[in-house]
């Protein structure tokens, strides 16, 4: 085990210690990532060239006996009704001022973008469902459409499909329960969190990023307004002042004037202030996240070919006969280069994470933690992403039958799987994408840096093509490779 | 005498990709005693660097087997290795590593480790003469620093046997001398057995207790220098300097023809083509057995093919005339 480790400490020391090859593991991707990530997030005040995002909600909320519709919240507030921008009928009753609107003021100085400039939101029901694939817009397959064929099974269906297809950047899936879910004050009364789901097109990380940022903020002001209330109830009750906190016995007109608490004019969720400028950092980060993820694993591809082809200069530079010729098996060698090729790896990602996080930080003028804060999870992710990468590199090690024409390969390789990836600025529908190893590293670290923690599958394929690609790239390499 | 290396039957078939076969090495028997330092000579092509490959564990025999220190090769190879030191020809050290760090890492290799490790690295730098160069990389020595490193890392471990592949090539006179120095030091005073390849006859001659010629994948001589050049009879050695003009081969076809008593005549060009790379002036070497009379017939054949001869020198027989005489051609051949 020592051997080993001595080769691969060899290997890693040498590579680090390599102005030229620190250039291109860590300074070049750092730079692109940096660059992309000002460019499209915009830094002091800038466009946001992100714009009418196409987003599909799904509200399926059936809302509270005194006409409470949480649900009807994401509508409104990302929806144009007619007239009046952004103010819809969440709660009835509830009379807005004349004028004002769920998104930012534009009249205001430095208000920047709307939500409603950014997003080009649509309530997606049955009817729409049934005109997008009538109108040929949405191709469903034959097991999905035979296996939804009626109501909010089937515009779900359709909403997916639709945006796997591209015609939307996201889905936004209200459940049926969500305002009775929400409005149970007491804890233990709660069965299981509310949950509003997000179907998102992975071949537009950024964008299907901020969309997933903006549900995010939405749902936390709900959940902040109704916490407050659940205090103000309960204390009314315990006072007298309010005989229940469910509102099964209380006065109709005391609950109307409390509702409007949730109406977008009003301070618990308004987003008056929730202009994308007051996102643009949160934005950044997304894009510093995307765009350096891939671009970090672009860049690991070469070093993890170059690491395993280094075998070959070994044997040009009779190290490895030599090695060889000691009391070193050359299955000893061998693992020690692979160890050494994936910590290499490891550590690139790791140390192009923490200057990206430095840089995201410079930005937004505070420390900022733009992967996320689940670091376990950040950990699994990165050494599935580094399996995966060095598998790559170790299977065209085993395909090439000379490291010229694996130099080859490689560059066309990494380059193909960088732009099915999304590495490059442009996306490709996730039918294709996902054939990028850099798509489900990506994938993951957009969805940990967005506070999600659903990357099991991501998890899953990257781990399951790093080991296939070791294994069959270990068995060419060994027929092939002669000293 | 101890055998340290004893080669039984040891044979190397390759196959062609039409399908054809290769016998590199045929049924090869060799003993290289303890203490001794024995030259393997042999034109390229000859199956030299295959049977050393097979002896040193990087290609497996097609048949037949060698031992070092009495482990078999094939069936002990890890302990036979440990008994192995190896210099090969080129530089087998990594060029962004000090010296230190080279032996370091091939020590570790060797099993090594710890404070032993740490006193046999600063024994090795003391012996090659550059420790106080031991924190520089590689990739700033100069050749014959390099070469010293080559040797020192096979040297780390105190190898039974060390195997030295044309430790000289490439590198200034005062380098050279130096590291002959060396390999005579290491029998005299640490009792190695060296195992020496070389295409340079001199070195051969100044070195070895005993040769080994190879050719075709056999051996076709074994024994000390003296025994060998009595095989061939005694021959004069001609060597004409000619200085940097061209060399045709007819006039070496004429001088075999015309003269009597020739057994062979070649063209030795200056520099790195040459036998001795420092040569700065092209030479036509000739073999016969009765040299001074053939001098004045050798020089009208030259002189009438345009060739001025610069200067004359005539050798008693040598390894060389040896060499020619049992395989037809010169040993860079």
């Amino acid at each position: 085990m020592l051997k080993i480790w001595t080769i691969a400490w060899k290997d890693i020391y040498t590579r680090f210690t390599d102005r030229n090859l620190i250039l291109i593991m860590l300074a070049t991707p750092l730079a692109l990532a940096t660059i992309v990530g000002l460019a499209f997030g915009g830094l002091g005040g800038g466009d946001v060239p992100v714009q009418d995002i196409p987003i599909a909600i799904l509200n399926a909320d059936q809302g509270m006996a005194q006409g409470f519709n949480f649900g009807q919240v994401y509508l409104d507030l990302l929806t144009p009704a007619e007239g009046q921008d952004g103010q819809g009928a969440a709660l009835p009753g509830c009379n807005l001022p004349s004028g004002e609107t769920a998104g930012a003021d534009q009249s205001e100085p430095g208000a920047g973008v709307s939500l409603l400039d950014l997003t080009d939101a649509v309530a997606f029901d049955d009817a729409l469902a049934r005109q997008l694939v009538s109108s040929g817009a949405v191709s469903l397959t034959e097991s999905t459409a035979a296996g939804s064929e009626e109501g909010a099974e089937f515009a779900r269906a359709v909403a997916r499909a639709a945006v796997d297809q591209g015609v939307y950047t996201a889905a936004v899936f209200i459940p049926a329960d969500f305002s009775a879910r929400l409005n149970q004050i007491d804890a233990e009364e709660q069965e299981a969190p509310v949950q509003v789901s997000i179907y998102a097109n992975g071949g537009r990380p950024v964008a299907a990023g901020i969309v997933r940022s903006i549900i995010d903020g939405i749902t936390n002001q709900l959940l902040t307004g109704n916490i407050t209330i659940a205090a103000t109830f309960s204390q009314m009750a315990a006072t007298g002042a309010f005989p229940s906190p469910d509102g099964s016995t209380g006065s109709l007109d005391f609950e109307e004037s409390f509702a409007c608490a949730f109406t977008p004019a009003s301070n618990t969720i308004t987003l008056e202030t929730r202009t994308v400028q007051a996102e643009e950092q949160n934005i950044t980060s997304i894009i510093l996240v995307s765009v350096g993820s891939s671009q970090a694993m672009f860049f690991a591809l070469f070093t993890a070919q170059f690491g395993i082809f280094s075998m070959y200069d070994e044997r040009r530079n009779w190290t490895l006969q030599r090695l060889l010729t000691s009391p070193t098996p050359k299955s000893y060698i061998l693992a020690g280069k692979l160890i050494g090729v994936f910590i290499t790896v490891v550590v690139q990602l790791l140390l192009l994470m923490i200057a990206l996080s430095l840089v995201g930080s410079l930005l937004a003028g505070q420390l900022t933690l733009i992967w996320g804060t689940n670091y376990l999870l950040i950990a699994l992710a990165l050494f599935a992403a580094a399996l995966a990468v060095s598998g790559l590199g170790m299977l065209l090690a085993g395909v090439a039958s000379t490291p010229e024409q694996g130099q080859v390969f490689g560059s066309v390789l990494n380059i193909a799987m960088a732009a099915l990836g999304g590495a490059f600025g442009f996306t490709l529908p996730r039918a294709i994408s996902a054939f990028s190893l850099l798509y489900w590293g990506r994938d993951a670290f957009d969805q940990l840096a967005a506070g999600q923690t659903d990357i099991g599958l991501n998890v899953l394929v990257l781990v399951a093509m790093g080991v296939l690609m070791y294994l069959i790239g270990l068995l060419l390499f060994n027929r092939r490779f002669k000293i | 005498m101890e055998t340290m290396v004893a080669v039984r039957d040891l044979a190397k078939t390759y196959k062609l990709p039409d399908g054809s076969e290769v016998q590199a090495v045929k049924d090869l028997d060799l003993d290289i005693y303890k203490g001794e330092i024995f030259s393997l000579l042999g034109p390229n092509g000859a199956g030299k660097t295959t049977t050393i490959s097979m002896i040193s564990g990087l290609l497996e025999p097609t048949r037949g087997d060698a031992t070092i220190g009495g482990h078999s090769i094939t069936r002990e190879p890890l302990a036979a290795k440990r008994l192995l030191g190896v210099v090969p020809q080129e530089i087998a050290l990594y060029p962004r590593l000090n010296a230190r760090q080279n032996l370091n890492f091939f020590g570790k290799m060797y099993g090594l480790g710890g404070a032993e490790l740490d006193r046999r690295i600063d024994e090795v730098l003391e012996f090659i003469g550059l420790t106080d160069r031991q924190d520089d990389r590689i990739d700033t020595y100069s050749g014959g620093m390099k070469r010293r490193v080559n040797i020192a890392v096979g040297l780390l471990h105190r190898p039974a046997l060390l195997y030295m592949d044309e430790p000289t090539v490439g590198i200034d006179p005062q380098s050279r001398r130096r590291i002959l120095d060396m390999v005579m030091q290491l029998r005299d005073e640490l009792d190695i057995t060296v195992l020496y390849t070389t295409h340079l006859m001199e070195e051969a001659q100044e070195l070895s207790d005993r040769v080994g010629i190879i050719d075709h994948g056999e051996i076709i001589a074994l024994g000390e220098q003296g025994d060998l050049i009595q095989q061939v009879g005694e021959q004069d050695r001609l060597v004409f300097d000619v200085g940097e003009q061209p060399v045709d081969e007819k006039l070496l076809g004429r001088m075999q023809a015309e003269i009597g008593g020739i057994t062979a005549a070649f063209y030795d060009p200056p520099g790195e083509g040459g036998e001795d790379p420092a040569n700065t002036s092209g030479k036509i070497v000739v073999t016969a057995r009765r040299g001074r009379k053939a001098l004045p017939g050798l020089i009208q054949l030259a002189d009438d093919a345009g060739v001025e001869i610069h200067s004359v020198a005539v050798r008693e027989p040598d390894l060389e005339a040896v060499f020619l005489d049992l395989t037809g051609r010169a040993l860079r051949d």
